[in-house]
């Protein structure tokens, strides 16, 4: 329902096709229209094209070594091979497991800790910010350079096991489950600061009046957070919690550079698995498909969500 | 119920001083407004008996005893914001157990309370609603509800009528002031409306850049404005204020306005100006229904002769604009038979007439 | 001629239709749009300016079909409510701003802004930025720029609603000498019913997107023609009584009252509202020609005169009495009516 629902503020709609549509290209506003045709064109270039391909490539059996052009992989035509042969691939599955095990930990404990911070940092306080400058610091530097950092730090002789008092063989980054720990905590983190970031935004939204008069009311700082912040903050949470999630999916660098998947596949996460077959097997078409696969399971969980929060929102 | 003693309470906000050395005593039940000009320090005051701003100097006690180490929480105020920051994603009877909810209180007697106060707001017919579904005029009467429901030791209000459209607004004053009897509670209101302060309120403290300017009865303070500020704000229409040197000239004082005027002063305001012969500028004041048109009535009255400005109808009267030179008098139209452009005279009763130092902006001589 | 004509004109929204609106405004003639919130008068004005095209009727500008005449062809100015200062320019940047962009002559420039600082006392603020200026000082500017165009009419919506309350009665003034000085035509939109009715030649009353009444506001107050237009005008509000016209059509019953009122000329019997503004009762039985007993409820001493609510059964009536005065609260009260100015409304709401 676009109508205006003030007859005095007098927007100048009519009885005509409502819709984003109408709204940009109707009601004489048509040069906005031309002017955002460029740029939609370029976008319907960049990512419909693209998409295309893959879905072209996921069907057949083409790799780079085929010795004919990609355009012609129809002559290697698989019809669903390729998806099948993923169903019953058991690194894949493998893979697929370790993210959401990655996606299990990592998400819930950032999001605690960055609601913490968050909360710490809606008020004011001396050095406030200082200290939210530093607090930003890790989701600046380049996830390469983390996993060098979180490379380093858990060295058999490097700094953690020294704090720790653990002995020289006591390894991390080599051992079957602490593999997973460190990357877990590695990217935790990096990517706190985010969630505190977008949490901070989101309980900055909360009217002050509200939480003024709550308070008033004789509600305590917690009772006022779970009942007035919280349901507040609903949408923020859905988004916060989304974005982080599909994030865990794109893990790459900082995996690569810590553990390179390993030891074994112990920490291969849907991404590596990918860039192995991607440039160790070349295996392109299959690829494609896996690509597409995951591409649509995380279409249909972030539409999910966000249908959720448009129903929370009426 | 609580009385409320404000001793000489400073605040300051940085180098900005926001409210300077103000006394106040609020008696039990009282319902008392602090009226004043934006940014006059008024919503500061209140903020500070709320607890919601600290005191930089200066003590408020309730029933005599100092609440400032009480946590907000536990001070037991009722406060009305100015947009009622009504919690817009609960429902209608969730905001109105909140303050019941958050104390523990067994669930039968919020159901029992949350219902009567409803029927007592006439909102019964929307509990189960979403709060932010409700009109204005409904989440008025909700942030109302909400903080009378916890029976506070005193109820403070932050500019509640002036979101409301007018017809509406006067309907809520009267009903504030049936809900004030009712609660028996002490009331603090918060207005720069001096209509609403005056029909409401059984004692008004007027508030100019952080002082006190006056403290007292509606019709008190009307009638008997301690200085020019308090003159000017209170009264619609405005009263007349003339600005002016004061001069003798063969035996008759007069006030020279600026603009050529000349204004013969006689009788009782005569006297008061001359109350302090220290005084070389002053300001008459003259409320416009006091003065009347024609010849003068009585010796001591002052007569002028000006032209009708401007003629417009307020209300019920027709108010018109009088022009002598460059000074303009407001007078009431009594027999709509003004209009644009007459030559007139107008008489200003001497006894009626107010008297202020320019400079200082006090009151000269007795008051009445 | 007219300054402005609007004849017939309809404009249809999803929600809401305006019209159809019949209106003219005279060349020099302050004329007043006065409504509840949401009732279309900005309508009104976009429909004035060109902004928006009326879906059917028609409007003349200055004796000219206006249907052809894009918005700078109409040649008028507005005022908004929240003024749409340019916050980047000075003061002088914004009088001159649409003189400039019609690329009027330096000479004619520096004229216009000099009789605009004078008639609104801005030469004083004119280096300032609008974020440095008062609100009044910032209206006062907003103004400039309107008078500056030399327009053939402005159209003003709103513009005093954000001041304080004295600063409103002077600007209120202030704006009515500046149209009377240039013999300038005003059309001025507020949903104040007492700043509109202040200040205008003539009033149009919009209830629900149409014109209730158009007249003088001596004429809109004292005849108001239906009961809606009662409803709105005055503050407090007209006393209403809901009842019936006997079968003879001499005399008004209702429910409330202790006897009939005498009606000294009725046109039809059936269903009626009697009206009675606040100032129309005494506190005297003896005065009017019909009298009844009331219960003091609460006082309101605003100084010049008093509001008493009172209580006829469970209807609260408004008294408005002159001076200042003690009546206690809860005591009995005898009222009368001033026979000469009594309403009366037959079911469908018009005047009797």
């Amino acid at each position: 329902m676009n109508a205006p629902t003030k007859a005095s503020a007098g927007a100048p709609m009519q009885n005509k096709p409502s819709g984003y549509w109408a709204r940009v290209a109707g009601d004489g506003n048509k040069m906005g229209f031309w002017f955002v045709l460029p740029t939609l064109l370029l976008m319907l270039f960049i990512v419909i094209f693209p998409l295309l391909m893959q879905l072209y490539l996921s069907v057949t059996w083409w790799t780079p070594l085929e010795g004919i052009a990609w355009y012609r992989a129809w002559e290697v035509f698989s019809w669903g091979e390729n998806y099948y042969f993923l169903a019953t691939d058991p690194r894949f599955w493998g893979a697929l497991w370790r993210t959401l095990i990655v996606m299990v930990f990592a998400v819930p404990a950032q999001f605690f800790l960055g609601m913490a911070l968050a909360y710490l940092f809606v008020d004011q306080f001396p050095g406030r910010k200082f200290f939210y400058s530093i607090m930003l610091t890790p989701m600046m530097i380049v996830p390469a350079v983390v996993g060098l950092m979180f490379f380093l730090l858990f060295q058999g002789t490097g700094p953690i096991n020294e704090h720790l008092g653990l002995p020289s063989n006591f390894s991390w980054l080599t051992d079957v489950n602490r593999a997973m720990i460190s990357v877990i905590i590695a990217d935790v983190w990096q990517w706190t600061p985010l969630m505190f970031l977008i949490l901070l935004a989101g309980m900055l939204g909360v009217p002050s009046d509200q939480l003024l008069a709550a308070k008033l009311l004789g509600g305590s700082n917690w009772q006022n957070f779970v009942k007035i912040i919280l349901p507040r903050m609903k949408t923020v949470i859905i988004i916060a919690l989304v974005l982080r999630a599909v994030e865990c999916f794109k893990i790459f660098d900082l995996i690569f550079i810590m553990t390179k998947g390993g030891p074994g596949v112990q920490t291969e996460t849907i991404s590596l698995f990918l860039y192995k077959q991607t440039f160790g097997e070349l295996e392109w078409a299959y690829v494609a498909a896996i690509g597409l696969t995951i591409l649509f399971s995380l279409s249909v969980i972030a539409a999910k969500g966000l249908a959720y929060m448009a129903k929370n929102n009426g | 119920m609580s009385s409320i003693q404000i001793n000489n309470v400073t605040k300051k906000f940085g180098e900005f001083i926001a409210v300077r050395d103000l006394s106040l005593d609020i008696e039990e039940g009282e319902f008392v407004a602090l009226l004043g000009p934006s940014g006059c320090g008024k919503t500061t005051t209140m903020n500070m008996i709320a607890g919601l701003e600290d005191i930089t100097d200066g003590e408020i006690l309730f029933d005599g005893q100092n609440l400032s180490d009480v946590r907000i929480q536990d001070r037991n105020i009722g406060f009305v914001f100015q947009n009622y920051a009504i919690f817009t994603h609960l429902t209608v009877y969730k905001n109105l157990s909140y303050g019941l909810e958050v104390k523990k209180i067994s669930k039968p007697e919020v159901e029992r309370r949350v219902s009567a106060m409803a029927d007592r707001m006439s909102i019964s017919h929307r509990l189960n609603q979403p709060a932010s579904s409700l009109s204005v005029n409904e989440m008025q009467k909700l942030a109302i509800g909400r903080s009378a429901i916890a029976e506070p030791r005193i109820f403070l209000l932050d500019e509640p009528l002036s979101n409301l459209d007018a017809g509406f607004r006067a309907y809520m004053r009267a009903e504030l002031k049936v809900l004030q009897h009712e609660f028996g509670q002490t009331m603090i209101y918060v207005t720069h409306d001096q209509i609403e302060a005056m029909s409401l309120a059984d004692k008004i403290a007027i508030i100019d850049q952080g002082r006190l300017m006056q403290y007292g009865s509606p019709l008190d303070i009307y009638n008997n404005p301690h200085n020019r500020f308090v003159a000017n704000f209170v009264g619609s229409p405005r009263m007349n204020l003339i600005d002016g040197e004061l001069r003798e000239e063969s035996g008759i004082l007069k006030l020279m306005v600026h603009g050529g005027a000349e204004i013969p002063l006689s009788g009782k305001v005569k006297s008061d100006f001359t109350s302090d012969s220290a005084i070389h500028s002053g300001s008459l004041g003259i409320r416009p229904q006091d003065i009347y048109f024609g010849k003068k009535k009585k010796a001591e009255h002052i007569e002028l002769h000006g032209t009708v400005e401007v003629v417009e109808r307020v209300g019920p009267k027709r108010l018109a604009y009088i022009q002598v030179l460059e000074t303009n008098f407001l007078a009431f139209d009594d027999q709509d038979k003004l209009s644009v452009g007459d030559e007139i005279s107008f008489c200003l009763p001497a006894d009626k007439c107010l008297a202020f130092d320019l400079q200082s902006g006090r009151r000269l001589g007795e008051m009445q | 001629m007219n300054a402005i004509d609007i004849r017939g004109a309809v404009k249809t929204y999803p929600e809401f239709k305006l019209g159809p609106i019949d209106l003219s405004v005279s060349q020099g003639e302050f004329f007043g749009i006065f409504g509840p919130p949401s009732t279309g008068k900005t309508s009104i004005l976009k429909l004035i300016l060109g902004l928006v095209r009326p879906d059917e009727g028609e409007i003349f500008i200055s004796g000219h079909n206006a249907e052809t005449m894009d918005v700078a062809e109409r040649d008028i100015s507005m005022v908004f409510q929240n003024l749409a200062l340019f916050p980047h320019m000075t003061g002088r940047e914004n009088i001159v701003f649409p003189l400039t962009e019609r690329g009027v002559s330096e000479s004619m420039i520096s004229e216009r802004l000099d009789f605009v600082s004078e008639v609104l006392h801005v030469s004083h603020i004119l280096h300032k930025n609008p974020a440095q200026m008062s609100g009044g000082e910032r209206q006062r500017i907003a103004l400039g720029r309107a008078f500056a165009a030399d327009s053939r009419a402005m159209l003003l919506d709103e513009p005093i609603a954000a001041l304080d309350a004295r600063l409103r009665e002077e600007m209120r003034v202030e704006l009515k000498r500046l149209q009377r000085e240039n013999n300038q035509t005003f059309v001025y939109v507020s949903h104040d019913e007492e700043e509109v009715m202040a200040i205008s030649d003539r009033v149009a009353v919009i209830i629900d997107g149409q014109i209730a009444q158009t007249g003088t506001p001596d004429d809109v107050y004292n005849r108001p023609e239906s009961l809606a237009v009662a409803k709105v005008i005055g503050s407090p509000p007209m006393n209403l009584f809901e009842g019936q016209v006997s079968k003879d059509a001499k005399s008004f019953e209702c429910d409330k009252f202790s006897k009939t009122y005498k009606l000294e000329s009725a046109t039809s019997d059936g269903q009626a509202t009697l009206g009675v503004r606040p100032e129309d009762i005494w506190l005297d039985a003896t005065k009017g020609n019909f009298s009844l007993s009331v219960t003091i409820s609460s006082i309101e001493p605003l100084g010049g005169y008093t509001i008493i609510n009172a209580l006829l059964d469970d209807q609260i009536i408004k008294i408005r009495a002159p001076g200042q005065m003690v009546l206690e609260e809860g005591a009995k009260q005898d009222i009368s009516f001033d026979a000469r100015r009594v309403h009366l409304f037959n079911s469908e709401g018009k005047r009797q």
